[in-house]
């Protein structure tokens, strides 16, 4: 064989890299918001795929559009708006009229995303802004359905029906709007909506958002993203343990402290937002300390709002305000050097 | 069983083709290349001429700074050329070109010393350097440099066998058929030294070695043997000290400054072999592989042979390769002919076919923070890079770019493939000339 040397390759070490992308690693988040996903078909019905493709077949649009429009190359293959999609749709009570999402996603993904230089480098989390942006219209995401009634309330191509009215079917309180009163979901008392058993709470039998209702799928969905190493367990441990300390510590109403904070680890939106949200890579720290501070941050503000702020969860705002300073957390945490520590021993 | 040092990486360790192959001696080259700048250090002026008729083992280039390391002929024969030929590390560099009369006439530098006298640390130094001996692992520094460091400040003495690169048993090799010799120069060093512990330590994926060397060292006393983690970078010098010692080397500093010395596998037997038998060093064991390498081989090969040949004498190639790797794919750098001869810290020779060699494209930066998780030198590789691309040069230098060892494990890990390590030579480089221009600006004040 004839060898010319002028067909090798040159290149700076290192010259093998691994399998990992962009994209396979938003393959992976894909895969466990299914679990989240599935759940909330089970819960509410087929409406939910309908706003869930809505949600993220704009947000690649807009990704699309926007590059085509500024003349870049598009990045929409990476799959990372999908993701912000999907996660726009799931924050979303099964009843929104399908043109909420869309008006999410343009907000997500051109004003928060791309304005600010695009990928990995806007500040703040394109869903939860989106989200906090569509509370603009509160009587539209903030109506909660039962879950096993969705489909009488309200059909897959958004037709209410006569039976919207009606309290059996849209329920007046969520769990942590109970709790906000100082009850127990369990127990009956004050406004009377909604009874919630503990297993109702864990399995995800409650209304809410459709993706945020059941803790023990969003537990599985983590351990898949922990096992595949596309999250660390840094910022959900601090921001759910965080949380679940106040509670204990600060029950309302007399409640047992143990009850209280198994409640509100469960209810409304902190799993979810604990594991997909504030892990979101470019609005969250890198640096293990800072990851820690972050999630603990989260967790007192999410606490305070709960309990003082007008919202019933403080999820949203709680992360979208630590948002703001996670730079800052990298800045604060910065590793020891390495030899700078006591471990070094080196001689002057 | 040893500390554990933060960060790194777990890699394929592709050496399944060859390291249970037995090494093989290849047949001397018609002709050998020999760099005159095969060390960190000092760069040696040719002590022969054209023409001149040289000895297997002949003294051929020698430089009067301390540290630096003679250059020997690996073969005999005449010198037909004293010129710039192309260097691994792709420039040209003054070369002594040796036409093999394949005599093999030999040249004894010094005595060997067939009975066991103790050595002092300054004596075992000269030795060294006479041998041109030098970091056989790749790093290449002058041993004689490093014993005459250590010698009265270190406690603790490391035989670094974790060969942590993919693709390299060079040094597998080397423990498993060499342990009696492997053993008598660390025990050489250690007693000039005067240093008790000694430890070699041997990474967990090579269980053969590990089998081997416990048979020897319990029949020999003075010697451990630690088992660490076999993770990338773990045969780095820093990471190395950390697994064995739990001391932490900071960058900038030597071993000795943590009183340890390290040494390769390698380079404990090429001192050995120096010691006992008189023979400076001409020779060294090569692992030869890779996709596009018919017959993969861990090959004891000539210094200055061209690497074109050391793949023919493993069956040539399967494909027309698209990559030439002279050390390993971690830290190893690509070469773009088959030209180049192999030196003293080349330990693998790697040909990849079939796409291997080609980059993925970068895309850009997600802040995942994967490279902050495996960098060992708990850097910040995503803000280093991102004030390099912002060109900010002062904010690169205050996040201690300099400590970077480019170990390669953050570009390795990287979804967007960014070249993250030739990021941080650039800035590593713009420092370096700033700092000169500063240095050279205040002495024209004065």
């Amino acid at each position: 064989m004839k060898i010319e040397s002028n067909r090798f390759f040159t290149s700076p070490s290192p010259h093998i890299r691994a399998e990992e992308s962009t994209r396979n690693i938003m393959t992976d988040v894909l895969v466990a918001l299914l679990f989240p996903l599935i759940m909330s078909v089970y819960f509410f019905g087929w409406r939910t795929l309908l706003i869930a493709l809505v949600s993220v077949f704009s947000c690649m649009f807009f990704e699309w559009g926007y590059d085509r429009v500024t003349k870049q190359k598009t990045t929409v293959r990476d799959l990372t708006s999908t993701v912000t999609g999907l996660l726009i749709a799931l924050c979303l009570p099964v009843s929104v009229p399908v043109w909420i999402p869309v008006f999410g996603a343009f907000f997500a993904i051109v004003v928060v995303k791309k304005l600010y230089g695009g990928l990995g480098k806007n500040f703040l989390n394109p869903a939860l802004t989106a989200r906090a942006f569509m509370y603009s219209w509160p009587a539209l995401v903030s109506v909660w359905i039962k879950p096993n009634l969705g489909e009488r309330a309200i059909s897959v191509f958004g037709r209410v029906s006569r039976a919207a009215l009606d309290p059996e079917i849209i329920a007046s309180l969520t769990p942590l709007g109970k709790m906000k009163l100082g009850y127990l979901p369990s127990f009956a008392g004050g406004n009377t909506g909604v009874i919630s058993s503990l297993r109702d709470v864990a399995v995800g039998n409650v209304a809410g958002a459709m993706g945020e209702v059941s803790a023990i799928v969003i537990v599985a969905a983590a351990i898949y993203l922990l096992v595949r190493r596309v999250i660390t367990i840094h910022i959900p441990a601090a921001y759910v343990g965080t949380v679940a300390i106040l509670s204990l510590l600060f029950p309302l109403g007399g409640n047992p402290g143990y009850l209280w904070a198994i409640y509100s680890v469960c209810s409304g939106g902190l799993l979810f937002g604990a594991v997909f949200l504030a892990t979101d890579y470019a609005t969250s720290p890198v640096t293990p300390r800072g990851r820690i501070y972050y999630g603990i941050g989260c967790g007192i503000l999410t606490f305070l709002i709960r309990y003082f702020g007008v919202y019933e969860d403080g999820v949203t705002f709680a992360i979208l305000i630590m948002n703001c300073v996670a730079c800052f957390m990298d800045k604060l945490c910065r590793p020891v050097r390495f030899g700078a520590s006591k471990k070094g021993g080196a001689r002057k | 069983m040893s500390f554990i040092f933060k960060g790194g990486i777990h890699l394929d360790s592709k050496k399944s083709r060859t390291e249970r192959k037995p090494i093989d001696e290849m047949k001397p080259p018609r002709e050998v290349v020999i760099p005159l700048l095969m060390h960190k250090g000092a760069m040696c002026s040719p002590i022969v001429e054209i023409g001149d008729y040289v000895k297997l083992g002949q003294k051929i280039g020698e430089s009067t700074n301390p540290n630096s390391a003679p250059c020997h002929a690996s073969v005999s024969g005449r010198v037909t050329a004293i010129e710039p030929r192309l260097h691994p590390n792709g420039d040209e560099v003054l070369s002594v070109v040796i036409e093999n009369d394949f005599a093999d006439e030999r040249e004894e530098i010094f005595p060997p010393l067939e009975r066991f006298v103790a050595l002092g640390a300054d004596e075992l130094a000269e030795i060294a350097r006479d041998a041109g001996i030098v970091g056989l692992g790749g790093s290449a520094a002058p041993l004689s440099e490093k014993l005459r460091a250590s010698k009265d400040i270190v406690d603790t003495l490391i035989i670094n066998g974790a060969e942590c690169e993919p693709y390299a048993t060079a040094d597998n090799r080397i423990m498993i058929e060499e342990t009696e010799t492997l053993y008598d120069g660390a025990l050489i060093t250690a007693q000039a030294l005067g240093v008790k512990n000694v430890y070699i330590a041997v990474a967990s994926d090579k269980p053969h070695a590990i089998a081997e060397l416990r048979r020897t060292l319990a029949k020999k006393p003075g010697i451990k043997m630690t088992i660490v983690h076999s993770k990338y970078p773990q045969g780095a010098e820093r990471q190395i000290i950390r697994s064995v010692t739990g001391r932490e080397l900071p960058a900038g500093r030597d071993a000795s400054d943590v009183a340890v010395m390290t040494m390769n596998v390698s380079t404990a037997v090429a001192l050995s072999r120096a010691v006992r038998s008189g023979t400076p060093l001409t020779e060294r064991v090569v692992t030869v592989t890779g996709s596009a390498v018919a017959n993969p081989k861990n090959l004891i090969v000539k210094i200055g042979t061209p690497i074109g040949e050391i793949f023919e004498a493993c069956g040539g190639f399967l494909e027309h390769p698209d990559k030439i790797i002279i050390g390993g794919p971690m830290m190893g750098t690509s070469v773009s002919s088959l030209d180049v001869p192999v030196i003293k810290g080349t330990n693998v020779l790697i040909a990849f076919c079939g796409g291997e060699g080609e980059l993925p494209c970068e895309t850009t930066c997600i802040h995942c923070g994967k490279c902050v998780q495996v960098c060992p030198m708990n850097l910040l590789p995503v803000y280093i890079y991102r004030s390099f691309m912002a060109d900010e040069l002062s904010e690169c230098e205050e996040l201690c770019v300099s400590d970077c060892t480019e170990c390669g494990a953050c570009a390795y890990v990287c979804p967007a493939r960014l070249s993250l390590v030739s990021a941080f030579r650039t800035v590593k480089e713009k420092l370096s000339e700033k700092t000169d221009r500063e240095e050279k600006t205040d002495e024209d004040r004065k």
